[in-house]
């Protein structure tokens, strides 16, 4: 398929029908309003199904639903959309149920503005519902890593029997870029949904449930699941580094669009006789600690720079040693940090 | 002075209302919603909309900026009493980019055109080729482009009045294409990312921008 000129938003709704996704359901909210209006001319157009929930506290409960059901199922919304599905995602993860989620993060907190934003990265990463559970999660930088991770997405979903969150800020959602589609994942090398309640004829009912009355019982399911996602930290690595061959006088730490902008930067100031490295984690869960620590080996300062007040910036800390100096740049309410910004934030962190 | 209206009320980021600090340095009018509300996801229809349809004086030229889709020209139908007078003094223009998705081809295109249509409750009459891909952009791509365009044109019954390219092709196409006027642009809105382009500065398109008067 040749490549096509698409907005970020329409590129996702693709990628999932290209990934064999079989049922939508969503509600309208800027800015990834335009994923429920592709999907509704193109899914009835593949044979398959579009819905809109009546709330985005619907389409959770309706997501938990289909994926019981063993159905390849996803859905949209922006941030204070996502906030209404947080209790749904608990069930899902409790119950590991796969299903895709995408959330074009817009400024916040509350309502907050239609801008764009990095502002939900806690709330993917540390997960925003209730109890001991996590989500596979993946910051993509331009609209052809969205569309490339959302194929392997359902993929990764159905192998760990777990929901994956990508996390995109608004200009990712309302841009457009050239994206082209690869084939579909191969699922065949997974096992049958033979959990999922599709008719008990001729066999045993299957039943999901996240409610364990017995304290021993859900310790041990709780067990279960962490041992899961300790194989999902070993499995899953993603990252970019730019910019880190030679000696470099900082290394700067951003995700998502954030990173484009920071690489620009980088460019220019090569020009000026100023290295700098940037380190780009493309999974948020599970965070690439390990290789960050060693990209930051050489250097004494690491500057994080987010579309928020500072949320992986806790984790940067918290990954690299003690005697790193880690400073922050950021811009949040639906500011983009502009190159100069950006440019100072660092010129100024390297002086400091 | 030229008036551009701002009808965008599907898309929430770039619209013409972000580059309204360089159009009126260009000395045009601009016609959008100010202050906060010009970051509103709301269907803001000002009321100088009807004042620059109904301006009498027939030298200014005043071009409506409608969101690219069916859903964005739906607006337009409530001008629709307005538009039935101007009959012939009013040009539609369907921008058509065969790099889309449903517009790759005529008969694609020929269905978007028609829900266009259906929902301005008016008719096109004619098209601007505008086959591109950003940065991947190559001449053939253009002159692909314009072939589905022509082929629209033959089937809508309504001629290609543009075909639109990079100021950097103006090598490869001069000043007619097959008979089409070129028309040349410069990228004026780059993400913040972009590096400037030409002459004229990546700070023309910023979403932290807020030059409007409140």
């Amino acid at each position: 398929m040749p490549k096509q000129l698409m907005k970020g938003n329409e590129a996702f709704g693709e990628a999932a029908i290209k990934a064999g996704a079989e049922i939508y359901f969503g509600y309208p909210i800027t800015p990834q309003s335009e994923v429920a209006e592709y999907l509704s001319k193109r899914m009835p157009e593949v044979g398959r199904v579009f819905l809109q929930g009546e709330s985005e506290l619907a389409v959770g409960n309706m997501i938990f639903g289909a994926a019981a059901a063993g159905s390849r199922v996803f859905t949209t919304s922006s941030s204070p959309g996502i906030s209404l599905m947080q209790e749904a995602i608990s069930y899902i993860a409790n119950a590991e149920l796969p299903c895709v989620f995408l959330n074009v993060v817009r400024s916040g907190p509350g309502l907050g503005g239609i801008l764009p934003a990095q502002s939900d990265y806690n709330q993917a990463v540390k997960c925003g519902g209730h109890g001991d559970y996590k989500v596979i999660v993946f910051g993509p930088g331009s609209i052809q890593e969205m569309v490339d991770l959302t194929m392997e997405s359902f993929y990764l979903s159905e192998k760990y029997r777990n929901p994956v969150m990508l996390i995109a800020d608004g200009m990712l959602g309302q841009m457009m870029e050239p994206v082209e589609f690869s084939n579909a994942p191969d699922y065949s090398d997974l096992p049958e949904k033979t959990w999922a309640t599709t008719g008990a004829k001729g066999r045993k009912p299957n039943i999901v449930k996240t409610l364990y009355l017995d304290a021993n019982a859900l310790d041990t399911h709780n067990n279960k699941l962490t041992a899961k996602y300790e194989q999902v930290k070993k499995d899953i690595r993603r990252y970019e580094i730019y910019n880190c061959e030679g000696e470099i006088e900082l290394l700067v730490t951003a995700f998502g669009t954030m990173a484009r902008i920071v690489k620009t930067v980088i460019d220019e100031l090569k020009n000026e006789n100023v290295n700098v490295g940037l380190f780009r984690p493309i999974s948020l869960f599970p965070f690439p600690d390990e290789e960050l620590v060693q990209c930051a080996a050489k250097v004494d300062k690491v500057l994080d720079i987010e579309m928020n007040t500072g949320q992986m910036l806790e984790d940067v800390k918290g990954i690299l040693p003690k005697d790193k100096k880690v400073g922050f740049y950021g811009r949040s309410g639906g500011v983009v940090p502009s190159m100069e910004e950006v440019k100072k934030s660092i010129l100024d962190m390297i002086r400091s | 002075m030229p008036t551009i209206v701002d009808m965008d009320i599907v898309n929430p980021y770039f619209r013409s209302r972000e580059a309204v600090s360089m159009l009126e340095k260009m000395g045009a009018r601009v016609v959008a919603p100010r202050g906060e509300r010009a970051f509103a996801d709301l269907p803001i229809v000002l009321p100088e909309v009807k004042g620059a349809l109904m301006d009498k004086n027939k030298n200014i030229f005043t071009l409506f900026d409608v969101g690219g889709d069916a859903e964005g020209a739906r607006v337009l139908s409530s001008f629709n009493d307005t538009f039935k007078r101007l009959s012939g003094l009013y040009e539609m223009l369907f921008v058509v980019n065969a790099k889309r998705p449903f517009t790759e081809d005529a008969a694609g295109a020929l269905k978007i055109l028609r829900e266009v249509e259906d929902t301005s409750q008016l008719k096109a009459t004619g098209l601007v080729a505008n086959t591109h891909l950003i940065d991947e952009t190559t001449p053939e791509i253009i002159k692909q482009g314009f072939e589905v365009a022509s082929d629209l044109g033959r089937l809508a019954g309504i001629p290609v009045n543009f075909l639109v390219a990079h100021r950097k092709y103006l090598d490869v196409f001069g000043e007619t294409y097959k008979g089409v006027k070129m028309f040349y642009i410069d990228r004026t809105m780059l993400p913040p990312w972009k590096p400037e382009e030409g002459n004229i500065g990546h700070g023309n398109f910023n979403l932290r921008h807020r030059s409007f008067d409140t």
